[in-house]
């Protein structure tokens, strides 16, 4: 391909531009019809729904937040009978559980509808339910959040939504925050077209928020969808390409623009969301981290447990940074948690593999950071030794904190 | 980690480079006919980079200890140099370049993608700011060496477990938490550093910008080339939007401190070059291929392999072979190849180490040994393409592409070089995945998206040129 001989592509008039446009849009629109059309009278959701209610005939089964009975936590009732959720059981987690007892047959109401007010996106909501078959496990499905309005989730994409239901309720992990969230209402919906129009774009719309996952793979929903975006939208233009190609003796613009606005907008679709999602998350990043220093702003951080104590060791217990500390944990290599405590501790010069000490590499003046307790090394107070597995090593105890135990050791060799 | 941070050096710690770079990459590329603004611009940036990381290296050779002020120093003198040197040698007026007013509809057009892109880096900009590092292998595999050597002013060495433990007691040697990890690449980590000593802290947020100025480059480059194979300014910018509003690309700027969108804006950049050299046999874009090509394979182990395919086209490219005769020949090495695989082979060369080539092993030198066997991730490779939304709708128009290219085989032959890297860059992603141990990181999703995501610069690249040469045949 020689560039100098190369033809530069004309731009088409404003006219030929407009008329291109008119036809993407019309055949955007028509492609759009048409697969809607299409999905519902053949989604496989629909058609075993069908199947399962007979064609009989269910009322939607509503109740009010203040219906459900504290487990854990604590909630209060509004006004409008809404649950306010007022405090959390801290245990190993934040969490918040509320039911009440329930009686139908799952596949008479394959989807709820949720609304729940001043939501944030560092607590997760989760339905839950037992079965009178199993009635010693509790069931659960996430219900993302797409905003203060009604949403409506797919029940039935979960195999354990079957049997007879006897108790309904919602799980809240996370942190509350002011104003506090109010359930006002759920609904039990039977199957219906609209419905599950409603709970793909809960699906597509559901915010969700940075993870360790993030930065490897983009689910952008549930990960086994009711519809997948992205084939949604590569179905939407490409029958629209097709349109305008067989549309192009009907109409006069140009060809080329119509089949890359059929293209583009597709695309801008998924962007969108994607924009607020982005959007939602940098509010989000702003309460957690807008104008705070670096110190503060690692004390917002999720997992601040780790700095605050790498913090305690560098300032109280360890000398000028660069020490050689062996860090012993139990869990696999590359953990989360014996990295972070690594990263925190820089500049220190940490070794982070095994979980007892190597008396051959060790040198006067190593430290040794016991991160949480390990199994099978124990601290000695009477002979001032840490030994396991019929090993021992002096050593002197600098520090004892829940989440490790810090040692010098401190003989010549 | 808790230093005072100077916001001025952060400022100058993206702009000096940056105006180094453009100054050099303009009387480069000002020795030919064909340039534009836009590859000065964005080349400028990745070449200032490139420049940077060599001059802290160079500076730490001479024992002194690292400071901002002596390497900015010798930034500037570079960029003095790269002024005088376009002063003195002007560039010659950009002949290639169409000067055509564009159309109301086509500047509306343009003004709304470039909105877009407006908004979405102004949000992701805001969240680099805001954020503390936050992604897993940032902290784990590239950050700490950064720390540890803005702590020490000097590039102190990192080795491996082993030998950090039979170090004698004065040794000043680091390992990282990830086994291999202390054999990879500094480029990554040096970038960082430069961010750091500019700032004077290495808990700052500010050193990860270069995350999202590195995606802008990209987007510049991608601008600058496709403009300067006569791509319409609306199709080249539709290019530039699809590549730079990806979701999974923006993430690698958002959640800055990962490697791979530098290996991708890298490899990408040196395959543009390729593909420009190729098409205008003009030298100073050999000299971008080769410059970009050394950076990708400074940033990560998998960017040597990237390098060595950009490197392979640049070298295939220059006695200026008919290009039918150019694919026969890649269709007879991809037979050689497999031939190899099949007979098996085992040699060691000295100094260099054991290269095996066979059905059940495969050795390379530095890179590692992989045991070779197949590994059905099919559904996961799917689920990952072309269902979550990772890459937004890209693969589906890449599938129609490859249908294209296959009904009309004289794309390949009209874009040789940007199919042909896009082609062995798939191919060795693909196998790499299907064949050895890492097929894992494909089914738990952890790593093939990263890989991925290298391609997606030369995708936006052949999606327009395609489209372009479609339409240039169809008028």
């Amino acid at each position: 391909m020689s560039s100098q001989a190369m033809p530069v592509a004309q731009s088409p008039g404003f006219p030929a531009f407009a008329r291109s446009a008119v036809q993407a849009a019309a055949c955007l629109l028509l492609s759009a019809i048409v697969l809607v059309l299409l999905y519902l009278l053949f989604a496989p959701e629909i058609l075993q729904q069908q199947e399962s209610t007979a064609g009989r005939e269910i009322r939607p089964w509503t109740f009010d937040g203040a219906d459900l009975i504290p487990r854990r936590g604590e909630g209060q009732k509004t006004r409008d009978d809404g649950l306010r959720i007022t405090q959390m059981e801290v245990d190993e987690d934040s969490r918040a559980i509320f039911t009440r007892p329930a009686g139908f047959k799952a596949e008479q109401f394959p989807y709820i509808e949720y609304t729940i007010r001043n939501r944030n996106p560092a607590s997760f909501y989760y339905f839950i339910w037992r079965t009178a078959e199993n009635p010693d496990t509790v069931y659960h499905v996430d219900l993302p959040y797409t905003g203060d309005r009604p949403t409506v989730r797919l029940l039935d994409a979960k195999d354990s939504w079957s049997g007879s239901i006897t108790e309904i309720g919602l799980d809240v992990y996370g942190e509350l925050r002011e104003p506090r969230p109010v359930v006002e209402q759920l609904t039990l919906l039977p199957t219906s077209r609209i419905n599950l129009l409603r709970a793909i774009w809960t699906e597509w719309a559901g915010q969700r928020s940075w993870n360790q996952r993030s930065a490897h793979h983009l689910i952008g929903g549930p990960y086994n969808p009711i519809l997948p975006r992205p084939l949604a939208m590569a179905a939407w233009a490409g029958l629209a390409v097709l349109l305008v190609l067989a549309s192009a003796r009907l109409a006069h613009g140009d060809r080329r623009i119509a089949i890359l606005l059929c293209c583009l907008v597709p695309w801008l679709f998924v962007d969108m969301l994607w924009q607020l999602n982005l959007s939602e998350q940098l509010d989000e990043t702003r309460t957690l981290f807008a104008g705070k220093t670096p110190h503060e702003k690692h004390m917002a951080e999720e997992d601040s447990e780790f700095y605050e104590y790498a913090q305690h060791l560098k300032e109280d217990v360890l000398p000028a940074p660069g020490a050689r500390i062996f860090l012993l944990n139990s869990a696999p290599l590359r953990s989360y948690r014996r990295l972070k405590a690594q990263y925190y501790l820089l500049p220190h010069n940490v070794y982070n593999f095994g979980k007892y000490p190597l008396p051959d590499s060790l040198k006067k003046g190593d430290y040794l950071l016991v991160l949480d307790r390990v199994p099978g090394l124990d601290y000695e107070p009477a002979t001032g030794t840490l030994q396991w597995q019929n090993h021992s090593l002096p050593v002197i105890l600098l520090d004892q904190e829940e989440m490790g135990s810090m040692f010098l050791y401190e003989v010549n060799r | 980690m808790s230093e005072t941070i100077s916001i001025p050096g952060a400022v100058i710690a993206i702009l000096l480079p940056w105006i180094m770079g453009s100054a050099w990459i303009y009387w480069l590329l000002g020795r030919t006919s064909r340039w534009n603004l836009w590859l000065v611009i964005g080349h400028g940036y990745l070449f200032g980079l490139f420049v940077t990381t060599g001059v802290i290296r160079a500076w730490s050779l001479t024992g002194l200890p690292l400071s901002f002020a002596g390497i900015a120093s010798c930034l500037s003198a570079i960029a003095l140099a790269g002024a005088v040197l376009a002063w003195r040698q002007p560039a010659q007026s950009n002949r290639g370049m169409s000067r055509a007013s564009l159309p109301l509809w086509e500047v509306l057009f343009c003004a709304v993608i470039l909105a877009l892109l407006l908004w979405r880096y102004s949000t992701m900009l805001q969240e680099v700011v805001l954020r503390p590092l936050f992604p897993w292998d940032a902290w784990m595999n590239w950050a700490p060496k950064a720390i540890v050597w803005f702590h020490y002013k000097e590039l102190v060495p990192y080795v491996s477990p082993e030998t950090w433990l039979n170090a004698p007691a004065d040794a000043l040697n680091y390992t990282l938490g990830a086994y291999k990890a202390w054999k990879y690449p500094d480029g990554v980590p040096l970038v960082m550093l430069w961010g750091m000593l500019a700032v004077g802290s290495s808990d700052s947020t500010l050193p990860n910008l270069p995350w999202i100025f590195i995606s802008i480059s990209l987007g510049l480059t991608l601008y600058g080339h496709l403009r300067l194979s006569a791509i319409p300014a609306y199709l080249a910018l539709s290019a530039v939007y699809l590549l730079l509003s990806m979701p999974f690309l923006n993430v690698h700027s958002a959640l800055a401190g990962y490697a791979d969108l530098w290996v991708a804006a890298t490899f990408g950049c040196a395959v543009f070059a390729v593909a420009e050299w190729d098409n205008s046999r003009r030298w100073p874009y050999a000299v971008l291929a080769i410059y970009c090509a050394l950076f990708c394979a400074e940033l990560k182990i998998p960017g040597l392999v990237m390098a060595m395919i950009a490197m392979g086209f640049l070298l295939l490219s220059l006695p200026n072979i008919r290009k039918q005769y150019l694919i026969a020949l890649a269709c007879l090495g991809g037979l050689a190849v497999i031939a190899v695989f099949l007979v098996g082979l085992d040699v060691t060369i000295p100094g260099l180490g054991r290269i095996a080539l066979g059905t059940s092993q495969i050795a390379v030198p530095y890179i590692g040994e992989f045991q070779i066997a197949w590994h059905s991730i099919t559904p996961a490779m799917l689920n990952t393409f072309f269902l979550m939304i990772n890459w937004n709708i890209l693969w589906y128009l890449v599938a129609v592409l490859f249908v294209f290219v296959i009904v009309k085989p004289r794309l390949l032959v009209e874009n040789f070089v940007i199919f042909g890297a896009l082609a062995c860059t798939l191919i060795f992603l693909l196998f790499v995945y299907y064949f050895t141990g890492r097929y894992k990181f494909a089914l738990d999703y952890t790593q093939v998206n990263r890989a991925m995501i290298y391609l997606t610069p030369i995708c936006a690249y052949a999606l327009a040129v395609t489209v372009a040469t479609r339409w240039r045949s169809s008028r």
